[in-house]
């Protein structure tokens, strides 16, 4: 499956964008949504385009509103977004995501898998230089991700299939596995809980127990200050390595630094973020509400961005419940429910969401639509019919959501108001959200409950693969499958394994999956070449007077 | 006077006392888990129960009690599992803006209300009267968090001239420092302003009415001079019990003017921690605000006790 077999859409300021590429005059500006239909590229009047704009400038300051305090500026502490999104400027990792969402070399120069998968030689680029001048080699890649390899999950997994780790020359790092391990890069260019590099010295005397707070990194921007629920403050790093190429691709390709400083500064509210950027106190918002792209759209004071639809709106059913178990009663859920209803709720307008069955995005080299004729079928007659065959004899099942993510509640209480015409003895619980993750983790708290997963560059890394993670979808069928995703190198077997994979899905429905959503952004019109691949970074970015 | 004081302050220890078992019951009886906001939306459980164990969450609740009161026995309030920074720390970077604030707020009411009753009181039935008491009923009654983004909306999106959110030190800019809390402080301080522009005109009118304000009318006394020396003294007294009053009410109030002006105070500090269930923070901002309440009752009853002589000699 390639990304030339798709139908693509290009709309005439897209292709400008693209010429503009070519062009290389502002190849920048291109990063603020790849050439999908975005709604907002054509109606916003600064958006991404805008080929005609002066050069990039140096100078200035970006004032960023964030959703909410960042709970660690350590890259390997947590795997929460807010945090992300500072770190990735600071600190980076061997690899990261291109334009086609592969994986794509960043601070390694190229990595060579062997025939039988079990070894994989990663040479890194010469020359990076960390923040605090030292030259990365292989010593400080080995400490790092051998600090992280303890603290995040996927880091585990991959050091527990490790045998040996050699380094025959400073630039060359050479990984034997035990077994083969398809992911290899793309555990390594995990935007979340990363695999970051930093310098010996820092993580071996932070080690596991120890939360890094002033981070070094690679990045093109060095942490500065820290004044916690006020602002966290970047600088431009001069020695920066500019990343790889003449033009960006991606996160990755060239990265140019512009700005001389960030100021990412905690904003819970989201009115006063609106507000922030509307009177020129902010110059970047997130976390805006779809329902303010209508009132947003025209405005000359504020520039609306739209990512690209790598967002999953996911209800996660608890597998280990007594009553969930029960996979008739999982597949009437599926028959009845309207995916399309509960996503207009929460997204409002299909600028934002789009009903998709398929378990990866359109976007990405993943996507198939084997199995998906048992998605959005909408047939009540057909759930009844289930709901006969199953155990289920009207026990309450419990459906935890939350309001702080308004789209979340919004879609819960659409797919409720379906559960409970059925004859399902839903409770619709409202909780916040530091309560919901609490109680998920708990099997015996819940039988349904609303999150979002991001996306990852392969399907095996997705939350509702991990058997883990809330709702511990195991059984043999999917835990040879997920085995066999892992262990097999070839991309085109892999390819076939991911279709029975999304078969086995259909057939056991572990979650309901209801379709594919875009985040919207704010800038200030001043704000060019922001990227967003998948999530907003501001190398590339810079401000016009 | 001083046995009073001293007497009042004695009685904080079982306030409290009352208030950290209630703030510590709540806070480890609510559901969420501070180290499932650390570790994010996709950690795993391991990630969770080791943060969980380091935080020493994974000890019985009772064990943490004991620790936590003999830490805040010493004076101690712990360490914020969010913030990565002891709990005094944080809150004393938060002092300021709240503080400011508050301070700003009740003197935007004295300014505002004080002489808006008086003159409400002087011109009693007139137009003047009328709109003056028809402004503090709006006052009264205007939200406040309504009343901020009405004003962020006029003052900082249409017109620029105020910046619409954040917050710049005193030390750092005075004058940058009072442009951001304007706005805030305005919205804050209009319903208190409102309530006492009320209790001020009707006690005025009270006052106006006494023999000794006849008395001195009768001997000669220019209107100011009656107005000034002989009513407004008198006046004041139940306006200081609204003043005092509101310093507490302000003070919770800041809690959503906080939020709604993104204002890094201790009210906004209190409300992130509970969403991200920072019990050592909650606990210590409970404690601390409890204190800092008593503390300006306290202030206000001295007040009046300088403003009446009556409330002196009762207390000698």
């Amino acid at each position: 499956m390639s990304l030339e077999s798709e139908k693509w859409r290009i709309s005439r300021r897209a292709f400008l964008r693209v010429a503009a590429l070519a062009s290389g005059s502002v190849a920048l500006s291109a990063c603020g949504a790849p050439s999908t239909p975005a709604p907002s590229a054509a109606s916003t009047p600064g958006a991404a385009a805008a080929p005609a704009a002066a050069a990039p400038q140096k100078g200035g300051t970006l004032r960023a509103a964030i959703i909410g305090e960042p709970p660690s500026l350590d890259p390997h502490w947590t795997t929460a977004n807010v945090s992300t999104e500072v770190v990735c400027h600071i600190c980076e990792t061997l690899f990261t995501l291109d334009e086609k969402l592969n994986a794509t070399p960043l601070l390694a120069e190229s990595l060579e898998t062997s025939q039988d998968g079990l070894t994989n030689t990663v040479k890194l680029r010469k020359g990076i230089r960390f923040h605090n001048g030292k030259e990365m080699t292989a010593e400080d890649v080995e400490a790092s991700l051998l600090r992280w390899s303890k603290l995040s999950g996927q880091g585990k997994m991959l050091f527990q299939r490790l045998d040996s780790l050699t380094k025959p020359d400073p630039y060359t790092m050479v990984f034997k596995m035990k077994t083969a391990y398809a992911v290899f890069d793309s555990v390594l260019n995990f935007r979340s809980q990363a695999a970051a590099i930093m310098p010996k010295e820092e993580v071996e005397a932070a080690t596991e127990k120890n939360q890094i707070t002033k981070p070094i990194g690679t990045g093109p921007y060095k942490f500065v200050e820290w004044q916690k629920d006020r602002f966290v403050r970047l600088a431009r790093f001069e020695n920066y390595h500019n990343g790889i190429g003449d033009k960006p691709n991606g996160a990755g390709g060239k990265r140019s630094v512009y700005l001389d400083e960030i100021n990412f500064m905690p904003v819970p509210d989201q009115s006063v973020r609106v507000a922030g950027i509307q009177s020129g106190d902010y110059d970047y918002a997130e976390g805006i509400n779809p329902d303010q792209f209508a009132l947003l759209k025209d405005s000359k004071t504020v520039t609306t961005i739209v990512g690209i639809p790598t967002k999953c709106p996911t209800h996660y059913i608890n597998k280990k419940s007594p009553v969930m178990g029960d996979v008739k009663l999982r597949q009437a859920m599926m028959a009845v429910i309207d995916p399309g209803a509960a996503l207009k709720a929460g997204w409002g307008s299909t600028d934002f969401y789009r009903v998709s069955g398929a378990l990866m995005p359109k976007e990405g080299p993943w996507y198939t639509e084997v199995a998906t004729d048992k998605f959005n079928v909408k047939n009540v007659d057909l759930a009844k019919q289930l709901l006969g065959q199953s155990k289920y004899k009207g026990e309450t099942i419990r459906y935890l959501t939350t309001q702080e993510y308004p789209n979340m509640y919004q879609e819960a209480v659409v797919l409720n108001q379906s559960f409970q015409a059925l004859g399902l003895n839903t409770k619709l619980e409202v909780i916040d959200w530091a309560s919901l993750i609490s109680r998920r983790a708990k099997p015996e708290e819940w039988e349904l409950f609303v999150t979002w997963n991001g996306y990852y560059t392969d399907p095996s890394l997705m939350d509702w693969m991990n058997p883990d993670y809330p709702g511990w979808w195991s059984n043999p069928e999917i835990d040879a499958l997920r085995n066999k995703l892992l262990q097999t190198t070839d991309q085109k077997t892999r390819f076939a394994i991911f279709e029975d994979v999304q078969r086995l899905f259909y057939e056991q429905i572990p979650i309901l999956k209801l379709g594919d959503v875009r985040d919207l952004w704010l800038t200030s019109p001043k704000l060019k070449g922001i990227g967003t691949y998948p999530t907003p970074y501001f190398w590339n970015a810079y401000l016009t007077k | 006077m001083g046995t009073q004081i001293l007497r009042r302050l004695v009685a904080l220890v079982p306030v409290l006392v009352v208030v950290g078992i209630v703030v510590f019951l709540l806070v480890h009886v609510a559901p969420g888990d501070p180290a499932a906001v650390m570790a994010g939306n996709e950690a795993t459980p391991e990630r969770i129960a080791q943060l969980r164990h380091d935080m020493g969450l994974d000890r019985p609740v009772w064990e943490q009690f004991v620790s936590w009161v003999s830490d805040v026995a010493h004076g101690d309030l712990g360490e914020s599992f969010f913030l990565n920074q002891p709990v005094s720390e944080s809150l004393v970077q938060r002092m300021e803006p709240t503080g400011l604030l508050t301070l700003y707020a009740l003197l935007f009411s004295i300014i505002i209300g004080l002489p808006a009753g008086i003159i409400a009181a002087l011109k009693r039935n007139s137009w003047i009267d009328r709109l003056t008491m028809v402004t503090a009923l709006g006052g009264v009654c205007i939200p406040s968090f309504w009343l901020g983004i009405l004003l962020i909306l006029s003052f900082a999106v249409w017109l620029r001239v105020l910046p619409a959110a954040g917050y710049v030190s005193f030390l750092q800019d005075p004058l940058e420092n009072f442009r951001y809390l304007l706005m805030p402080a305005f919205s804050l301080g209009l319903q208190s302003a409102a309530l006492l522009a009320r209790v001020v005109r009707s006690s005025m009118l009270e006052v106006l009415h006494e023999d000794y304000v006849r008395t001195a009318r009768a001997k000669g006394l220019r209107d100011r001079v009656v107005l000034v020396r002989h009513a407004l003294p008198n006046a004041m007294i139940p306006a200081l019990t609204v003043i005092g009053n509101s310093l507490g009410t302000l003070l919770g109030g800041a809690v959503v003017t906080e939020q709604v002006f993104n204002t890094p105070g201790v009210g906004r500090l209190v409300v992130v921690s509970v969403l991200r269930r920072d019990f050592p923070v909650i606990q210590g901002a409970v404690l601390t605000i409890a204190v800092v309440y008593v503390l300006v009752n306290l202030a206000v009853d001295i007040a009046y006790a300088f403003a009446d002589p009556r409330i002196r000699e009762q207390n000698r």
